[in-house]
């Protein structure tokens, strides 16, 4: 399973701009770090902004055109969770459930909390017609449930969704989902 | 047409919300803001692109990136004309 990049996902929106208070020496030398590099000098209000405009083309049906935002968006920033899901998203939707595997896990690498990029993976998989491998990853879902790990009601009734189809791929029943 | 998925997901009994797997962005209103800011970058990237074209024959990861770049900021740019045209009527 993907490990948690603590060190790349849990950098504040201040550790990368310096924030406003004082510096030690070592950091007052770089002070914005070698992540601001990566981000070749966008600003947290631009990625949250370009991040949006991408949500907005998804809503508006516009996917192929979400998606070209949000690669634009992991090139400036590749540590941006969101971005990534929507990438997954786009795949899905095209029905490339290689690429919507691949994106997912970068997602779940820098937030290995991420349910939504559990999910696409579910998703991915069962699409696949691999229900060993999506079914782990719903295992992982499940005890994540069972830790009391909060969850949207989207996400849960997408969830509770997977494990119908599952049980009825184990009990070989035919779903209209599978 | 819709995609198999979009069938499966949407048009099934469940009506599954796979929109939700993508979370809700903060704000997009800012965006004309940042009109001048994406306008400078956009200069920056075409430059970027137009030398590495000129210098090389394969397109190589970083100059991909810049491709990328320089497409997200194209999209944001149209939009916010687009904006506001629409508020301009």
């Amino acid at each position: 399973m993907a490990n948690e990049n603590k060190s790349e996902a849990t950098i504040s929106d201040e550790e990368v701009s310096g924030g406003n208070q004082p510096m030690e020496s070592s950091k007052a030398l770089s002070p914005r770090g070698d992540r601001a590099i990566v981000r070749h000098g966008y600003s947290t209000t631009e990625l949250d902004a370009l991040y949006s405009l991408s949500r907005i083309f998804i809503e508006s049906g516009e996917i192929a055109t979400a998606e070209r935002v949000a690669r634009g968006l992991v090139s400036i920033e590749p540590t941006h969770v969101n971005a990534w899901l929507v990438i997954a998203y786009a795949s899905l939707m095209r029905e490339d459930y290689g690429e919507t595997i691949s994106a997912a896990h970068r997602a779940l690498e820098l937030r290995n909390s991420s349910m939504e990029a559990l999910l696409f993976l579910v998703l991915a998989h069962f699409q696949l017609k691999d229900f060993q491998t999506g079914g782990t990853y719903l295992g992982e879902v499940s005890d994540r449930l069972a830790a009391s790990e909060r969850m949207r009601p989207e996400l849960r009734q997408l969830y509770e969704a997977q494990v119908l189809r599952f049980e009825e791929r184990l009990t070989g029943g035919s779903s209209k989902t599978s | 047409m819709k995609s198999r998925i979009e069938e499966l997901m949407f048009h099934d009994e469940t009506r599954l919300p796979l929109l939700a797997l993508v979370p809700q962005g903060k704000n997009a209103g800012e965006l004309p803001k940042l009109r001048a800011a994406l306008l400078a970058r956009m200069e920056r990237v075409e430059q970027e692109v137009e030398g590495a074209s000129n210098s090389r024959v394969t397109m190589g990861e970083s100059e991909r990136q810049r491709r990328d770049e320089r497409d997200m900021l194209k999209i944001a740019i149209d939009w916010i004309a687009l904006q506001e045209d629409d508020h301009g009527k």
